[in-house]
């Protein structure tokens, strides 16, 4: 269908419409070209070198990278259930799915920490029955960027199964293959493109996480500080180190796109 | 172990629409299940296949119970064996054409290099072992739905269930698949049931048809009695053509010993299916003149009312049905055993390659 846009005729824009273009393109443009000029380009190597960016970074990946398969292991399988299993209260399920999109994540950290911190409905008993904590450790960020990166994979997914022709699981079944084959080597192979999809999304919303993270984690280098909360703090001490891992992050981010820009929107 | 198809299939559909219909499919038999769109052909096939549980009746196939709300009774379809060939084929996108065949053995627990290489004898059977390795994407509407039919026949079900399989298909790959399941439906001894909306793949692929009309049956019979008895006016406008096979050449088509038929199209040649339809033909008592036409002298065999409209069946030299109004029926007192004038346009003439 998107093929057919190479025949398009192109528009001459009015001008209004051209001077508006421009200006909220230089609104995306404007902050890039800040980072690129105010960049210490002959100390980056040693400010990225540097062992709390690398900590960061490291955290950073670990984190970002986790969130995003525990976004896919949880998420595909709600998104199933949402696409395709009748329920009372669906709707409502939906809501509280998506619910951490809409939330301040500052307010989604301190949700957290009333659940799983130190006095947390659930925090406390596992606390006192094995003093494993979630805040202020790796498995905190962990689980405050799968907080907040999840419902992105399950939106996606859930719009790439109400997609698929249900006639290839009915095919299948009618075959002798049992549910779990069918979902195993059908459905999941179909919805390709909106696993790669949901995962992108949700890695790079993870990895820009930083309010529900710096409530519900902390923030202490090494530990618990990912590549934001590092920004946001050497903002104030190291405007250089704060310059050069931002052009790191942006870079990141560019390179994902670019790669996988052919999966999940049409070029063009 | 094939055993016959017997069902009652009853549906609702939320108050609007329900479907209630009877039919039994013999082992080696192809009946085909005919209306038009809206008659509830789809939920027949998703009745019988068990993607759609019935509300009542039953469905059974050979010895087994598939199917019966009144008892408790639902086999999921995955137990069920019933090989299905889909509307426009369904093929597994991902999947090689030689994988999509493969797919049902390896579902029941057989290794994939056996299932391979089953899949594969039934591609050659179909004549598309050449393109095994293809993705349904590169596959033509005809080859896709051979590998359809392997696919639903590898798994030796008790029932081949063939939903449209040539409706999205173009005119001229239509007439080569059909002639392909023409071939090998013979390959599979249990009950056949072909649903479908063209009466011409019907006629030709069907031992019986049954008719379905708003989720009820209508008529049952076989292709010639239906043609040449339509009970409904609907069913009459659906089958009632005049069909003739013969060999086209320089726009006439020979049939049998009865005299040439002139054809408007002299380009086509060989085996073709000629349709006339019946209020195309036009019945005169003295010999008709004008432009060139088919005209003969024949006698009436049958005088048959039909709601508004009177059905004539004639005798030899072609067994032809003609519809007239009314008003033009009583105009030529057609009584059985008169002699009568025969006379249809070229145009009026269609002949396909068969």
């Amino acid at each position: 269908m998107s093929r057919t846009t190479s025949r398009r005729i192109s528009a001459r824009p009015p001008a209004l419409v051209l001077a508006l273009a421009l200006v909220g393109l230089s609104l995306v443009v404007l902050p890039l070209v800040g980072l690129v000029t105010q960049t210490p380009w002959r100390d980056l190597g040693s400010l990225l070198t540097s062992p709390p960016v690398m900590d960061a970074l490291r955290l950073s990946l670990v984190a970002s990278g986790a969130a995003a398969l525990l976004s896919l292991l949880f998420g595909v399988p709600l998104a199933w259930m949402l696409a395709r299993v009748d329920f009372r209260g669906k709707a409502l399920v939906r809501g509280l799915v998506i619910l951490p999109m809409v939330v301040p994540p500052v307010v989604g950290g301190a949700a957290l920490l009333f659940a799983f911190g130190r006095r947390g409905i659930i925090g406390e008993p596992l606390y006192d029955a094995t003093g494993f904590l979630f805040p202020f450790s790796m498995w905190g960020v962990i689980l405050a960027t799968t907080y907040i990166a999840m419902p992105f994979m399950v939106l996606t997914v859930e719009g790439g199964l109400r997609n698929l022709d249900q006639r290839y699981e009915s095919a299948a079944t009618t075959l002798g293959a049992k549910r779990w084959t069918v979902f195993r080597r059908i459905t999941l192979p179909l919805i390709g493109p909106s696993l790669i999809a949901g995962l992108v999304l949700a890695w790079a919303r993870a990895l820009g996480e930083f309010g529900a993270t710096i409530t519900f984690a902390g923030n202490l280098q090494g530990r618990t500080q990912t590549m934001p909360l590092a920004v946001f703090l050497a903002l104030e001490q190291d405007r250089g180190a704060a310059v050069a891992m931002s052009l790191l992050l942006v870079v990141v981010s560019l390179v994902v796109l670019v790669a996988l820009r052919h999966r999940w929107w049409p070029v063009r | 172990m094939s055993g016959r198809l017997d069902v009652r299939l009853v549906v609702e559909h939320d108050d609007k629409f329900r479907l209630d219909a009877s039919l039994v499919v013999e082992p080696g038999e192809t009946v085909a299940l005919l209306g038009p769109n809206g008659a509830g052909k789809s939920t027949v096939v998703a009745a019988i296949a068990g993607i759609r549980p019935l509300d009542g009746g039953m469905v059974r196939l050979g010895e087994r119970t598939l199917d019966d709300p009144a008892h408790g009774i639902f086999v999921p379809p995955e137990e069920r064996g019933i090989g299905v060939v889909f509307q426009d084929g369904v093929l597994f996108p991902h999947l090689s054409a030689l994988d999509n065949v493969a797919f049902g053995l390896q579902s029941s627990g057989v290794s994939k290099a056996v299932a391979r290489g089953e899949a594969l004898e039934w591609l050659n059977r179909v004549d598309v072992g050449a393109i095994a390795g293809s993705r349904p994407p590169e596959l033509s509407g005809g080859q896709a739905q051979r590998v359809a039919l392997a696919r639903a026949l590898v798994t030796e079900p008790g029932l081949l269930l063939l939903d449209e399989p040539l409706s999205a298909l173009d005119a001229a790959t239509r007439i080569q698949v059909r002639r392909v399941l023409d071939r090998h439906l013979q390959l599979f001894a249990g009950p056949r049931l072909l649903i479908t909306h063209d009466p011409t793949e019907a006629l030709l692929l069907a031992d019986r048809i049954v008719v379905l009309e708003s989720g009820s049956v209508v008529q049952i019979g076989s292709p010639d009695e239906i043609r040449r008895h339509p009970q409904t006016s609907y069913v009459a406008d659906l089958v009632g053509v005049n069909l003739m096979r013969g060999t086209a050449q320089s726009g006439f088509v020979d049939i049998g010993p009865s005299p040439p038929i002139r054809l408007a199209d002299t380009d086509i040649a060989g085996e073709v299916l000629v349709t006339i339809h019946p209020r195309a033909i036009a019945l005169y008592a003295e010999p008709p003149g004008g432009s060139p036409r088919n005209a003969w002298e024949t006698t009436i065999a049958l005088v048959e009312p039909l709601g508004d409209r009177t059905r004539v069946q004639l005798g030899a030299p072609h067994a032809l049905t003609v519809e007239l109004t009314d008003v033009a029926a009583r105009e030529l007192h057609l009584e059985p055993g008169e002699t009568i004038w025969v006379s249809i346009k070229a145009t009026e003439v269609t002949a396909q390659p068969a």
